[in-house]
């Protein structure tokens, strides 16, 4: 991790190096209330708009024509908070109100405030450019500043918007109403200069200096952070607002292992943030903390950055170089990164079988470690030993990952020849500006280069998300009778009959009538509900209470069991309060079961947790599983942010505490670079391989 | 309905009143004053000076957070669980029978009693704290407010104790006899906990009547505050099949899942 990084170092800078620019201020507020009470536009406004007049809208040209017609009402009543009017707003699900703001034709920048009541209001405000412009649209969130009135309003602003006042198509206040009975109240909608035009700069790589301190350079833009971010809260809330932050962190986060490793480090982060002198300093600090806890459920999303300059269609998998380890031997630490799967279009060239050995001269997985400081959102496993989430989030569509266009100048790929099997060995640099723009098909990454049914497998673009395949598997017989299932969720939100566990009972049936073998194939488990794979471990093994659910967490700030003694009297405790039960009386002792598994968490950490050490169930992945035994609660900041933090830990019958130490497979198997260029999926083929050594004995007549 | 005589209760409120002293930033900007500047809450604020004109309403910056910071509750003072979509949020609501889960909606402002947002608590709804125990074996001090319309009882609210696992009852808060500042005040302290503490909050209000609720607080009782055990509340049967039916709902359909990417709104 790069120390010297301008985000790394942003808590010990000195205030003078952001007091160049009127940006950098703390939170002040627009205008002022006269001893009426009335609020008055600031001196500095170029627009204000109170509502007494049918305010302008805006209307994208390709709204659905269910959010066309006005979401408000215009209200006149005493307690307007300017004048007599003000918006009463009631919008529709999946539609949102736009209110224009007329902005001076010349460049500047722009603070924008708006005050709300009765609700919650999700604003942010957008500025569109001209197609000639070839400028990108901003969107940036606003937050509360703490003033509020004793009659309901509450005061909610913007950052310092840059705009390019003659290239503007539009800009105008996004509002969704969350939480109000009666609709929202939008009064006193104002524009205040705010600094001077900011360019937004070109950049290479997430490290490039030329962003400044304020800024990370994102899809080859400096992309400010304030545009991510609400106000820099005032001196008066600062303190105040650290302490809550702080002390929520520090009583509900994680389990064992991940509070004693992580939170002293994520707790000085948030400490420093009380130094903050702009917006980014502050919120950056509190995600790059989120990110320091390194916990697979715990998360603060910013969406920092605008839209993707460049495509890379095609996706990465951990694995064993064995074609090309002579030349770039294997990293200490890391595995191989091999292109698992790729379109033909938008991809670089690459295909199946090629090496990715360095991302800006790093190996792939160091430099994606390396992001923790500028990423907001960073996804990792929450075993310290696990980077199959990283890697996974190499390529893949830029709302998924694609940490490579996103962040990398440039990759260095060692080519192969899957028609002769062959690497040629030489190590060529590529720049990520040198890719393609648009074009191609767009591919997801699932850690399955190729899938294995007779019929009915995924599609090329690797669409399994929320979906089922199953089948018998290809190049089996039918006396084999060898099937199987690819899915990714184990969401059965408690329904037993629901889309997901409706699927999973009549799987199960069916392999109990009639499998030989069964292959669950697993390696993109992005979790879900304990019901499902309580479920699945009812097809292999009898029942028990395999560990017990403390969580969210059940003592303040507790960080242990210390010992397993101690963690042996917790699951006797809480064996009847939150077990996680697994097995039937009725599961099938016969029949063998493969799980396949890489890139999995939380539920799908369960999940072999309980199928771990049944009597014909067998376990392949490259890696242990993410390690994230815990639920998470969720805190929503005004709109402008979510936090998600990972809350409590899980204890096994032994009596060890599991976060952060993923479940290991039974056996270890690399995706191999000669398989993929042969068409051969390793694990796969390894389970197949123990599945015909131990097909279910044929009934006799 | 009080576990407590009348002097440890003044003495409760006394004491827990010192808890959450200091932690209080909210502060009032007079606007005939300088309304856009903000001063510590330590500063005395000076005497407003004789004015003929009577202001339709007083400013204040209070913390988008709420208070205190060591509440032993998620999102006690509702700050953090108003949202457009369902979550596993410090508070929230479900319908009368426990068996489905509705949006939380929201007061805002000066309206609340701390903070910038407060719940809004129509008849027949129930709202879940999410919380935990407090550490090193201390018992709890356990505070909620709520203003009822005029003319109905504050008992028409009720906060009750929970454990977040089973949903077996640890108290039934009493209710302070006097409004404060138009709030009606439930308090009460209970033992302590080895499994985590939540609040369930219910109410017999009459149609068409919105309590608003705030500022809930669950802290340790540091042994500043004396209180005495009581026996498990004598709830009703129904209550207790209805907190059954939130109960399983929420270990039903709590989430162990990947989070959700963050993209920028259209």
């Amino acid at each position: 991790m790069k120390s010297t990084h301008p985000l790394a170092m942003r808590s010990t800078l000195p205030i003078l190096a952001f007091a160049a620019t009127s940006l950098t201020s703390a939170a002040t507020f627009a205008g002022e209330f006269a001893a009426s009470g009335d609020y008055q536009a600031g001196a500095e406004a170029v627009d204000f708009v109170s509502f007494e007049t049918e305010p302008a809208r805006y209307v994208p040209t390709d709204a659905d024509p269910s959010c066309v017609p006005p979401a408000f009402t215009l209200v006149t009543a005493p307690d307007a908070l300017s004048g007599e009017g003000f918006v009463n707003l009631k919008v529709q699900p999946n539609c949102a109100e736009r209110f224009l703001l007329n902005l001076p034709a010349a460049d500047g920048s722009y603070r924008i405030s708006a005050w709300v009541r009765h609700g919650r209001a999700i604003l942010s405000v957008v500025v569109l450019y001209t197609d000639e412009s070839g400028l990108a649209r901003t969107v940036t969130p606003l937050g509360p500043t703490g003033r509020v009135t004793s009659d309901g309003w509450v005061e909610m602003a913007s950052n310092e918007v840059p705009v390019r006042g003659e290239q503007v198509n539009a800009a105008y206040l996004r509002v969704i109403d969350a939480g109000a009975a009666d609709g929202l109240d939008i009064d006193a909608l104002e524009a205040v200069t705010a600094g001077e035009f900011e360019e937004q700069k070109a950049c290479k790589g997430a490290w490039d200096p030329v962003c400044g301190l304020d800024a990370v350079c994102v899809h080859g833009a400096c992309a400010a952070g304030r545009l991510a971010v609400p106000p820099l809260p005032s001196d008066a809330l600062i303190n105040p607002m650290v302490d809550g932050f702080a002390g929520r962190i520090r009583t509900f986060f994680g389990g064992a292992r991940s509070r004693k490793e992580r939170l002293p480090q994520a707790l000085a982060t948030i400490e420093a943030m009380r130094k903050a002198q702009t917006a980014w300093q502050f919120w950056g600090g509190l995600a790059r903390a989120t990110n320091q806890l390194a916990d697979w459920h715990t998360s603060m999303g910013l969406p920092l950055g605008g839209d993707p300059k460049y495509i890379l269609n095609a996706c990465f998998i951990e694995g064993s170089a064995d074609l090309t380890q002579t030349g770039w031997p294997k990293h200490p630490l890391y595995a191989d990164v091999l292109v698992s799967h790729a379109a033909t279009i938008g991809a670089a060239g690459l295909n199946a079988g090629d090496r990715l050995v360095a991302v800006d001269g790093q190996h792939p997985i160091a430099w994606a470690r390396s992001l923790a400081d500028v990423n907001p959102g960073h996804h990792t496993a929450t075993d310290p030993s696990v980077f199959a989430d990283l890697t996974e989030a190499l390529g893949g569509p830029f709302w998924g990952g694609a940490l490579i266009i996103k962040y990398a100048k440039t990759i260095s790929v060692i080519r192969c020849n899957a028609a002769q099997g062959t690497c040629d060995g030489k190590v060529e640099t590529l720049d990520v500006s040198s890719f393609t723009q648009t074009g191609g098909q767009e591919v997801y990454c699932d850690n399955r280069p190729f899938y294995h049914f007779k019929t009915g497998n995924p599609g090329s673009n690797h669409a399994v998300f929320y979906n089922f395949f199953s089948g018998q598997i290809k190049n089996t017989t039918d006396e084999e009778a060898i099937y199987g299932v690819v899915w990714d969720t184990l969401y059965g939100g408690g329904d037993p009959n629901g889309y997901v566990n409706g699927n999973l009972k009549k799987l199960m049936t069916q392999w109990k009538a009639s499998a030989r073998g069964v292959i669950l194939d697993h390696r993109a488990g992005s979790g879900g509900t304990l019901d499902a794979p309580e479920l699945l471990t009812r097809l292999v093994r009898p029942p028990d209470v395999a560990a017990v659910n403390l969580m969210p967490i059940v003592i303040a700030g507790y960080s242990g069991p210390d010992t397993v003694e101690e963690g042996l009297l917790l699951f006797d405790k809480f064996k009847s309060k939150s077990p996680y039960n697994v097995g039937a009386p009725d599961y099938d002792p016969d029949l063998p079961v493969a799980l396949l598994l890489h890139r999995d968490g939380s539920a799908s950490d369960y999940l072999p947790l309980g199928m771990k050490g049944a009597p014909n169930t067998r376990i392949f992945a490259p890696h242990p599983t993410a390690g994230a035994f815990s639920t998470f609660v969720n805190m929503a900041y005004y709109g402008a942010f979510e936090i998600q933090l990972a809350s409590g830990d899980t204890i096994t019958s032994q009596g060890d505490a599991k976060i952060g130490h993923g479940v290991e497979p039974d056996e270890v198997v690399a995706q191999r670079q000669s398989d993929l260029l042969a068409g051969k999926d390793s694990l796969h083929e390894a389970a197949l391989t123990w599945l015909r050594d131990h097909l279910k004995p044929l009934e006799t007549p | 309905m009080s576990f407590l005589p009348r002097s440890k209760t003044a003495f409760f409120a006394a004491a827990f009143a010192i808890y959450l002293s200091g932690c209080n930033v909210a502060e009032e900007v007079n606007p005939a004053e300088t309304s856009s500047t903000t001063t510590s809450s330590t500063t005395t604020q000076p005497e407003p000076e004789p004015s003929a004109v009577v202001p339709k309403r007083t400013v204040f910056v209070r913390n988008p957070l709420g208070e205190p910071a060591a509440n032993l509750l998620v999102d006690g003072d509702f700050e953090l669980s108003i949202t457009a979509g369902g979550g596993q949020y410090g508070w929230r609501k479900f319908n009368s029978g426990g068996s489905v889960e509705i949006a939380m909606t929201a007061e805002t402002g000066g309206l609340c009693r701390t903070g910038l947002t407060c719940a809004r608590f129509k008849k027949g709804e129930i709202m879940f704290g999410r919380g935990t125990a407090a550490a090193l074996n201390k018992g709890h001090v356990m505070s909620v407010y709520a203003r009822v319309p005029e003319g109905i009882a504050c008992q028409k609210v009720n906060v009750i104790a929970v454990e977040c696992d089973t949903f077996k009852p640890l108290k039934a808060s009493a209710t302070e006899p006097d409004l404060e500042n138009g709030f009606c005040h439930y308090k009460d302290t209970f033992a302590p906990s080895s499994s985590a503490v939540c609040l369930y909050l219910t109410n017999t209000l009459p149609a068409d009547a919105v309590a608003i609720v705030d500022s809930a607080v669950l802290a340790p009782n540091d042994g500043t505050v004396p209180y005495q055990y009581s026996l498990e509340p004598d709830l009703p049967a129904g209550t207790l099949l209805t907190m059954q039916n939130v109960r399983d709902l929420i270990h039903r359909t709590t989430r162990f899942e990947k989070p959700a990417p963050s993209v920028p709104p259209p």
